[in-house]
Formats: structure tokens, C-alpha cells, sequence
């Protein structure tokens, strides 16, 4: 006996929830019980089970805020006004619930097909869900209608063109204005001039040079250099003070030191967290160099200064 | 070696992470005495070791001393290093009870003024999921390094969710890159807040199931899609982590040196699910909310939790989230000296972090913020920067 009570028991709350297939074929396995029990001990009182069968043959979710004094509210019907305009009073049960204090509790849920089934497009999930961190202000979904921004961005970068172009003619009007006669305008010579220095911004050639051939400038530059070297070098067995010689700055570097990121240190090297110096910053600092810049051993003499504080980690300003 | 300043002393254990941050920073050396002196268990706490771990790693002539105790410490800052372009790997301590974040925020800050890039790998008891105290990393990658956008910092930086676990005890493992070194950042303005155009969101699990995920997703649509059709949430779906019985416990490590750890026997680690929410407004600012779920939370509250949380932020307003107001600060504190950078804060959002930033930095830095009333309610904070920027890179 007590095994088929198991079994009904097991299939009871199938049936009471799930009341559209088999409701109504028969004496349902709640009466069946509900008689069986009678037999054996007491009448039951007729509340629950009854309505309980007719309830959910109504609306199973209207019952579900009955026990659990929950008010489920789906915005499934946005057809008119945006929310809860389906709401039709309380009822019976609702009314008789909320005479207790008990508070209200309102669950929203979604349940708009549409926004539900909506996926995420790859264009907005790949650099969202990938290891670098969403770039601000991201470009939007391609749903939005794309015609009217369209139209202030062509303004927009008509209007930057124009101001660009206007940029570069005053640059232009600027740096040849030495050219330019009454009328601000460069004719015969001076339009070539300025024709010729436009080129050479734009990296071409100095036409007016290179009218040697290689071979003979070669040449020419070495023993100039040869001669340099030799009346200084005379010059000095002679114990004669001659004027400090200038270097010529070779084509590609800017001085003699390359620009490493934009924070290297102003003297020495920086590596594995110690301040390198070769000799020659060493001699560089100290002023005996050999025929180094003046303004150079100028610039080391104050980082000196801060080597003295030994400003390891110190804030520099 | 360093400087004869005295340090700066502060007591108790409180935003000890911002302290020796800001310390690093600026290179002040700290002071910090009568760390949880009453404490069952007195001085620093396994996780805060770790954190001097990590600052002694990415800094080159650190000094750290610890009393026998660990209730007083002293921490001289050297230089921020970075790691050099290769890989560093960090491992937190197994009963780490703070998440990833508490480390990825200070290594954020840190990184854009180290000499080298940073590369690091957090491993061992690494928690990804939103803890108590710390946001997810989620959250962080999706919240808070998009702000150093603001200050031109944007180039190469990574955060790589290797294996996710969640609290009270993690296994994970994350990766963070940060290769964009400046010299000082922008100037900041930052005064438009503009109207939530956007909802993105990540829902993770690890070792449970995946309709979890599905679960909160649904229940935090319901609540968000009523004010904004823009709505995503990915889904990210992780398995637990498996470790000795003995994982997370004091001294099993010690016990086990050398040989097999709890005899073989292995449990499963890191089990839980949460979700990471984040608004975007038309002028970029960011809301961000995190939701972790309690024992025995059903998957709908969480949702629901984050989606109430990310209202709540939104409501708070301002241009800058709450999330991100320690880094934006610090930021505008370290920019172009005598620049005045501004930025508007929710009227909310000035709480009790707010004010112990705001003090840090008048005793880290020596100056003080103004703020005035702005439009709507909000507040208009103006910081001028310090010039400090890079020290590592303008040392001699």
C-alpha cells in the first residue's frame, strides 16, 4: 500500500502544474488519494484540494502569486503605455493576503521575445570579450539608422578640410614671404627659389650642390681635412693654443648622442637600474674632455649636482 | 642609498595598499605602525605580505622592514622597474583572502610610470570572481583600464583571464601586460557625464553549471531592459580548479615540501558564478557593478543584485564611476605640474573612500583638491597636477 502512495505522491505535482493535458480524463490521482486516505482515517476538511484542481485549470502562473505573494509582472504586452497597464486588480486571494502586513514585492522579469532571442552581434562581443580592455565610446550596433549623422560628419570633414588647406597655405605664405613681391606673389627667380625650396622640404635634392663629380669633392673634403689635421698638429708640438676646432655634424644624427625613448638620463646610461658612466662621461663631467663642446660639460656640471644628492628615486623637476 | 627624508607614518592596517602605492609613486618611504595590534592575529595578513612581495619585484631598491610581529612596517620605495620584457610570475599566497583586483589596480597605476613594461602572471590563490572587498577582474579589465584612455595611456595592455576561480579560496590565474610607459599623463576634463547608451556585462561561472549563467542573464535583462534596449552579457563558462585536500590551509605547504601534498588526495577549488556589469554613456564614462553569489544564492538574485548595483551607480552619477575614483585622482594628481584638471563626481560618491584618497594624497603629495558644486547636483572636483610622472625615468 504505502508504495502506490509514493508513486501518486511523485506524480501529484506534475498534474497540478502542468494542467493542460490530462486534467480532466477521470477522477484525478489527488481524489483517488484523498478517497483512499478517507477510508482509513478521518474525513478530510473540503478546502484546497478542490479549488486547488479548478485554480489550475485557470492559470497556473495566477496561482503561483497566490502562494507566494508575489506579483509577476511581464512586459511581454508593450503595446500601449510602457508599464504594468494590463494590471486588473486584486484578487480574492491576493486581497485576503495583503490585509497581512506583509510587504510588496514586485519582480520585474523580461519576457519580450524580441529582446530575448536578440544575440550578440560579433562586431560588439570580439573586442569586448577579448583580452585587451573596450575601447571608449565603442562604435555602435549597426541597427541605428546611419543617415542622419552621415550627413553632419560630411559637413564636419568638409569644414576640417577647409581648415587644413587654409593651415597650409598660411605656413606656405609664411615661410616664403621673403620671396614675395607687392603683390605677394613670387615671379622669375624668386618663383624658382620658392619652387626649389618646396622641393627640398619635401626631401629632394639641393640642385644648386652636386655640380662635381664625386670622385673630385671626395677628395677635395679629405685633404682639406688632411691639412686641417696637420697644421693642428704642428700647432700643438709647437705648444701653439689654437681655436677649438668644430666639428662638422654628419648628415643623419642630430649631435652626437641618439635620443633613447624620451626619458633617458641626460649623462651616462641607464641599465638594470644603475646609472652607467663610461670614461668619457666621466672626463666629459669633470671638464677634460678632449675638445668637447663648451655648453656640453656645462649641462653635465649640473647633473653632477643631483649625482651628489645621490637622488636615487628623488623627484626631479 | 635613498634619501635621508623622514617617512611619512601613518597607524593601523586601514587603505594600506593606497599608502604604499602612493608611496611608491612619489617615493616617499612610509611608516605604518600598529597593524591590527588586538587582533587574534596581530600584523599583516597573508595577502598584504604578498602585496610587498610584488612592490619588492617591480621596484629596484626596495627596502622593506617588518617588526617580528608584523605590526609596524617600514617601506622605503625604489624605482619602478617593470619586469623588463619578460614574464614575471607572481604567486599569491594559497589563502589569499583578497581578489586579483586588490594586485591588478596598484600594478595598473603603477605600470604607465615604470622604466620598463610590465609583464606579470599572478598565480596561486588567485581569486577572478568579485569578492567582499574587491571587484572582479572582469570588471577591471572592462571598468577600469578603459579610464587610462583618459590620460592617453592605451596602447598594449592585456588582461588575460587564464583560468577563473572564485572565493573564499581561489586557484586562478591571470596575465596582465601593460607595455605603455608615458612620462607624465594628460591633463584631464572630464565634466560631460551623458546619458547610459550602453550595457555590457559579463556573467562567469566556474564549476557549476553553465545555466547559471543563462539564468542571471535573463534575470538582469528583465530588470535593465526596461530603461534600455542596448543590453549585452557574455557568458563565460570555466572550469573548477583541482588541488590537494590540504589546498589554502596554514603551513601545507611547509609540511608537504618536497613531497606529495596531502597524500594525492585532490578536492575541487574556486567553485562559484557572479556577474560584472558595466553602463557606458556617450561621452565614455563607465558605471560598473559586481554581484557574487552567496551560499545557496539563487542564479536570478544574483542577476537581479548586479542589475539594482549598476542602477544605483548610474543613479549616483557623475563622470567618473565609483570604481574608478582612486585611480582617476591619483592620475590627475601625478599629471603635467601646474596643470588644473577637472573632473565631476556624483554628490554620492563622496563617501569615506573618497576623503581617505583625498587625504593620502594631500600627505603623499603636498597639495589639496578643491570642489565646488556643479551642474545637477554634482560635484565639480579640480586637482592641480604635481609634475612627479615618471621617476624612474628621469633619474640623473
Amino acid at each position: 500500500m504505502p508504495e502506490i502512495v509514493k508513486k501518486r505522491k511523485r506524480t501529484a505535482p506534475k498534474k497540478d502544474t502542468e494542467d493542460t493535458e490530462s486534467s480532466d480524463n477521470g477522477p484525478d490521482a489527488m481524489e483517488i488519494l484523498r478517497r483512499h486516505f478517507e477510508s482509513q482515517f478521518a474525513p478530510l476538511p473540503e478546502v484546497k484540494g478542490a479549488k486547488k484542481s479548478k485554480a489550475a485549470k485557470k492559470d497556473s502562473g495566477k496561482k503561483k502569486k497566490a502562494k507566494t505573494g508575489v506579483i509577476e509582472e511581464g512586459d511581454d504586452d508593450d503595446s500601449g503605455s510602457g508599464s504594468g497597464s494590463e494590471w486588473e486588480g486584486l484578487s480574492e486571494e491576493e486581497d485576503k493576503k495583503l490585509t497581512a502586513p506583509a510587504p510588496e514585492v514586485i519582480h520585474f522579469t523580461a519576457s519580450d521575445p524580441l529582446l530575448k532571442t536578440a544575440k550578440l552581434p560579433k562586431s560588439i562581443l570580439k573586442p569586448f570579450i577579448s583580452t585587451k580592455p573596450p575601447a571608449l565610446r565603442a562604435p555602435s550596433p549597426p541597427t541605428t539608422a546611419p543617415s542622419k549623422p552621415d550627413e553632419s560628419d560630411e559637413e564636419d570633414t568638409t569644414t576640417e578640410a577647409h581648415h587644413l588647406q587654409n593651415d597650409l597655405a598660411l605656413q606656405r605664405l609664411l615661410r616664403e614671404s621673403h620671396l614675395l613681391d607687392a603683390n605677394l606673389e613670387a615671379t622669375g627667380k624668386n618663383r624658382l627659389k620658392a619652387i626649389e625650396a618646396r622641393v627640398q622640404a619635401l626631401g629632394g635634392r639641393d640642385l644648386t650642390k652636386h655640380k662635381m663629380p664625386m670622385a673630385a669633392r671626395v677628395w677635395m673634403e679629405k685633404s682639406r681635412r688632411a691639412k686641417e689635421e696637420k697644421r693642428r698638429r704642428e700647432a700643438r708640438e709647437a705648444g701653439i693654443v689654437l681655436e677649438r676646432e668644430v666639428r662638422v655634424k654628419k648628415k643623419g644624427g642630430e649631435g652626437k648622442r641618439r635620443e633613447r625613448g624620451a626619458f633617458g638620463p641626460s649623462v651616462g646610461k641607464f641599465r638594470n637600474g644603475t646609472l652607467v658612466l663610461s670614461r668619457r662621461d666621466v672626463m666629459d663631467i669633470e671638464g677634460r674632455g678632449e675638445g668637447k663642446g663648451g655648453g656640453k660639460s656645462g649641462k653635465s656640471g649640473k647633473g653632477m649636482g643631483g649625482k651628489g644628492k645621490g637622488g636615487k628615486g628623488k623627484k626631479r623637476r | 642609498m635613498t634619501t635621508g627624508t623622514p617617512p611619512l607614518k601613518f597607524t593601523t592596517h586601514a587603505s594600506l595598499r593606497r599608502r604604499l602605492l602612493l608611496a611608491t609613486l612619489t617615493g616617499t618611504p612610509v611608516h605604518i605602525s600598529s597593524i591590527r595590534p588586538n587582533s587574534l592575529k596581530p600584523g599583516l595578513t597573508p595577502s598584504e605580505f604578498s602585496l610587498l612581495r610584488l612592490l619588492d619585484t617591480i621596484t629596484n631598491g626596495s627596502h622593506i622592514t617588518i617588526s617580528v610581529t608584523g605590526t609596524t612596517l617600514l617601506f622605503v620605495p625604489g624605482l619602478i622597474s617593470g619586469t623588463n620584457n619578460s614574464q614575471l610570475s607572481h604567486t599569491l599566497p594559497e589563502n589569499c583572502a583578497r581578489g586579483a583586483t586588490y594586485y591588478l589596480e596598484l600594478l595598473a597605476l603603477l605600470a604607465p610610470f615604470s622604466k620598463t613594461p610590465l609583464n606579470i602572471a599572478l598565480t596561486g590563490g588567485v581569486i577572478t570572481a568579485a569578492t567582499e572587498d574587491d571587484y572582479s577582474v572582469d570588471t577591471f579589465r572592462t571598468a577600469v583600464l578603459p579610464l587610462y584612455a583618459n590620460f592617453d595611456i592605451t596602447r598594449n595592455i592585456e588582461v588575460r583571464i587564464v583560468s577563473r576561480s572564485s572565493g573564499p579560496v581561489g586557484a586562478g590565474e591571470v596575465h596582465f601586460v601593460h607595455a605603455h610607459q608615458v612620462r607624465l599623463p594628460r591633463t584631464l576634463h572630464l565634466q560631460t557625464p551623458g546619458r547610459v547608451k550602453r550595457i555590457r556585462g559579463v556573467a562567469y561561472v566556474s564549476g557549476v553549471s553553465a545555466g547559471n549563467n543563462a539564468r542571471m542573464i535573463e534575470a538582469a535583462r528583465g530588470v535593465l531592459n526596461r530603461f534600455l534596449a542596448d543590453v549585452y552579457v557574455y557568458s563565460d563558462v570555466k572550469s573548477a580548479q583541482t588541488v590537494p585536500v590540504d589546498y589554502g590551509k596554514e603551513g601545507a605547504v611547509e609540511k608537504a615540501r618536497g613531497g606529495v601534498r596531502a597524500s594525492g588526495r585532490t578536492r575541487k577549488i574556486g567553485v562559484g558564478f557572479g556577474m560584472a556589469l558595466v553602463a557606458e554613456t556617450g561621452t565614455g564614462v563607465l558605471y560598473s557593478a559586481d554581484a557574487f553569489a552567496g551560499p545557496a544564492e539563487p542564479a536570478e538574485d544574483v542577476g537581479r543584485r548586479a542589475a539594482y548595483a549598476l542602477l544605483e551607480e548610474i543613479r549616483i552619477a557623475g563622470a567618473v564611476g565609483r570604481t574608478g575614483v582612486m585611480t582617476m585622482l591619483t592620475m590627475m594628481m601625478m599629471g603635467v605640474e601646474g596643470d588644473v584638471g577637472r573632473v565631476v563626481v556624483g554628490r554620492e560618491a563622496v563617501g569615506e573612500e573618497f576623503v581617505g584618497v583625498v587625504r593620502d594624497l594631500k600627505s603623499f603629495f603636498g597639495s589639496e583638491i578643491a570642489v565646488r558644486d556643479g551642474e545637477g547636483g554634482n560635484l565639480v572636483v579640480t586637482i592641480v597636477g604635481k609634475g612627479v610622472g615618471n621617476v624612474g625615468r628621469k633619474v640623473a
